[in-house]
């Protein structure tokens, strides 16, 4: 008697011991729609290697704006290291013009008024003239005046103020400086 | 769905269905995950956001205020790289009181463990900035002007130093949230 349910319970054992995948399916599936969510609902992404953006304690978040690049003198390669590189104004994608890299000053002889660089307000004033047609067509908010700036680190001064300049000549007056967040 | 026919207890014949094979399609979700791990930076971005620039010749305010009112704060804190000054009701401070002779209102300080490097004082200019606002409460703009060279990341430091503070109860309230940049000659 006590062989044989010795016997029936090796064989319960045996039967029951396939896992059920079916809860860890569930999980894992939560999991994945949560990175593939979250990855989604980002308005900016800073992939440039030769950008570090400063740190702030701002908890602001990032809005979709048109986006002004300033990309730094250094490049961050895969080994860790840095290898110098051309600072650069860069508009939505789009290469606008490079810095000297031995002042890291916009050169004189593209900006007017001391201030204003030239084929970046051209190129704003284009991004400006397409978010108006395209509200026109689509019935949406439009010309909204708003611009992100993704700017290094080491960015000085006189470049930056150069760049808001500009923006604030081709009609956008309110920036949003991209940082890190320090306390997330 | 995999179905079989066995024999039951009492020799009737079942049909047993058996559960679909799970686990390649658990090792493909795996894998997404993995990737999805490996291409992600984890930076919790944010912005600051601020006005256009003013262009300044770095002269005050022309305009009288009426005799009655008090005149604006017109708060403006300059970068320089001996440290920040800061300009009040159209006057520069350029030193402490009683010390003609500092190169700044907030001098930089050395680096912790860097021997002749120095930075702005950013503690000691919220510090500053704080008697500011105890004395003119309802003032919320700011105006920063830095040198030529100073770094982004010192303008961000600044501008946290200059938009919030501790409250009494532990929160964090404005201080002067309106930061503008300025451009121009000082």
């Amino acid at each position: 008697m006590a062989y044989r349910r010795r016997k029936k319970t090796a064989r319960q054992v045996a039967e029951t011991s396939a896992p059920n995948l079916n809860s860890l399916m569930d999980i894992i599936t939560i999991i994945l729609v949560y990175f593939i969510k979250t990855f989604a609902a980002s308005d900016l992404e800073v992939q440039d290697p030769s950008v570090q953006l400063p740190i702030s304690s701002s908890i602001e978040n990032v809005e979709e704006t048109a986006v002004v690049m300033v990309t730094g003198a250094k490049r961050k390669e895969p080994d860790g290291g840095y290898a110098k590189d051309v600072p650069t104004i860069v508009v939505d994608g789009k290469v606008v013009t490079r810095l000297d890299a031995s002042t890291y000053r916009v050169a004189d002889s593209i900006k007017e008024k001391g201030f204003v660089i030239q084929p970046l307000k051209k190129e704003l004033m284009e991004i400006r003239k397409d978010q108006g047609s395209t509200a026109a067509i689509t019935g949406g908010e439009g010309f909204t005046g708003k611009i992100t700036l993704v700017a290094d680190e080491d960015t000085p001064y006189r470049v930056l103020s150069d760049v808001l300049v500009t923006c604030g000549q081709a009609g956008f007056g309110t920036f949003k400086f991209a940082i890190i967040k320090k306390d997330s | 769905m995999a179905a079989e026919r066995r024999k039951g207890k009492q020799g009737r014949e079942e049909l047993q269905v058996s559960e679909p094979d799970l686990l390649p399609i658990m090792n493909i979700i795996f894998m997404l995950i993995l990737v999805l791990i490996s291409i992600a930076a984890f930076l919790p971005l944010g912005v600051i956001t601020t006005q256009a620039p003013k262009l300044s010749g770095g002269a005050a305010a022309s305009s009288q205020p009426p005799k009655d009112e008090k005149p604006p704060l017109g708060l403006t804190i300059f970068a320089v790289k001996e440290g920040f000054n800061l300009r009040m009701f159209g006057k520069l401070y350029k030193a402490p009181e009683g010390q003609p002779d500092a190169k700044a209102l907030i001098p930089v300080k050395a680096v912790e463990g860097q021997e002749g490097d120095t930075e702005h004082d950013f503690e000691a200019l919220h510090q500053k900035l704080l008697e500011i606002k105890k004395k003119n409460p309802q003032e919320e703009q700011l105006i920063i002007m830095g040198h030529d060279d100073f770094p982004y990341s010192d303008v961000i430091r600044t501008m946290d130093a200059s938009r919030m503070m501790e409250s009494d109860e532990g929160g964090k309230v404005p201080l002067f949230p309106m930061v503008v940049l300025g451009a121009g000659i000082f």
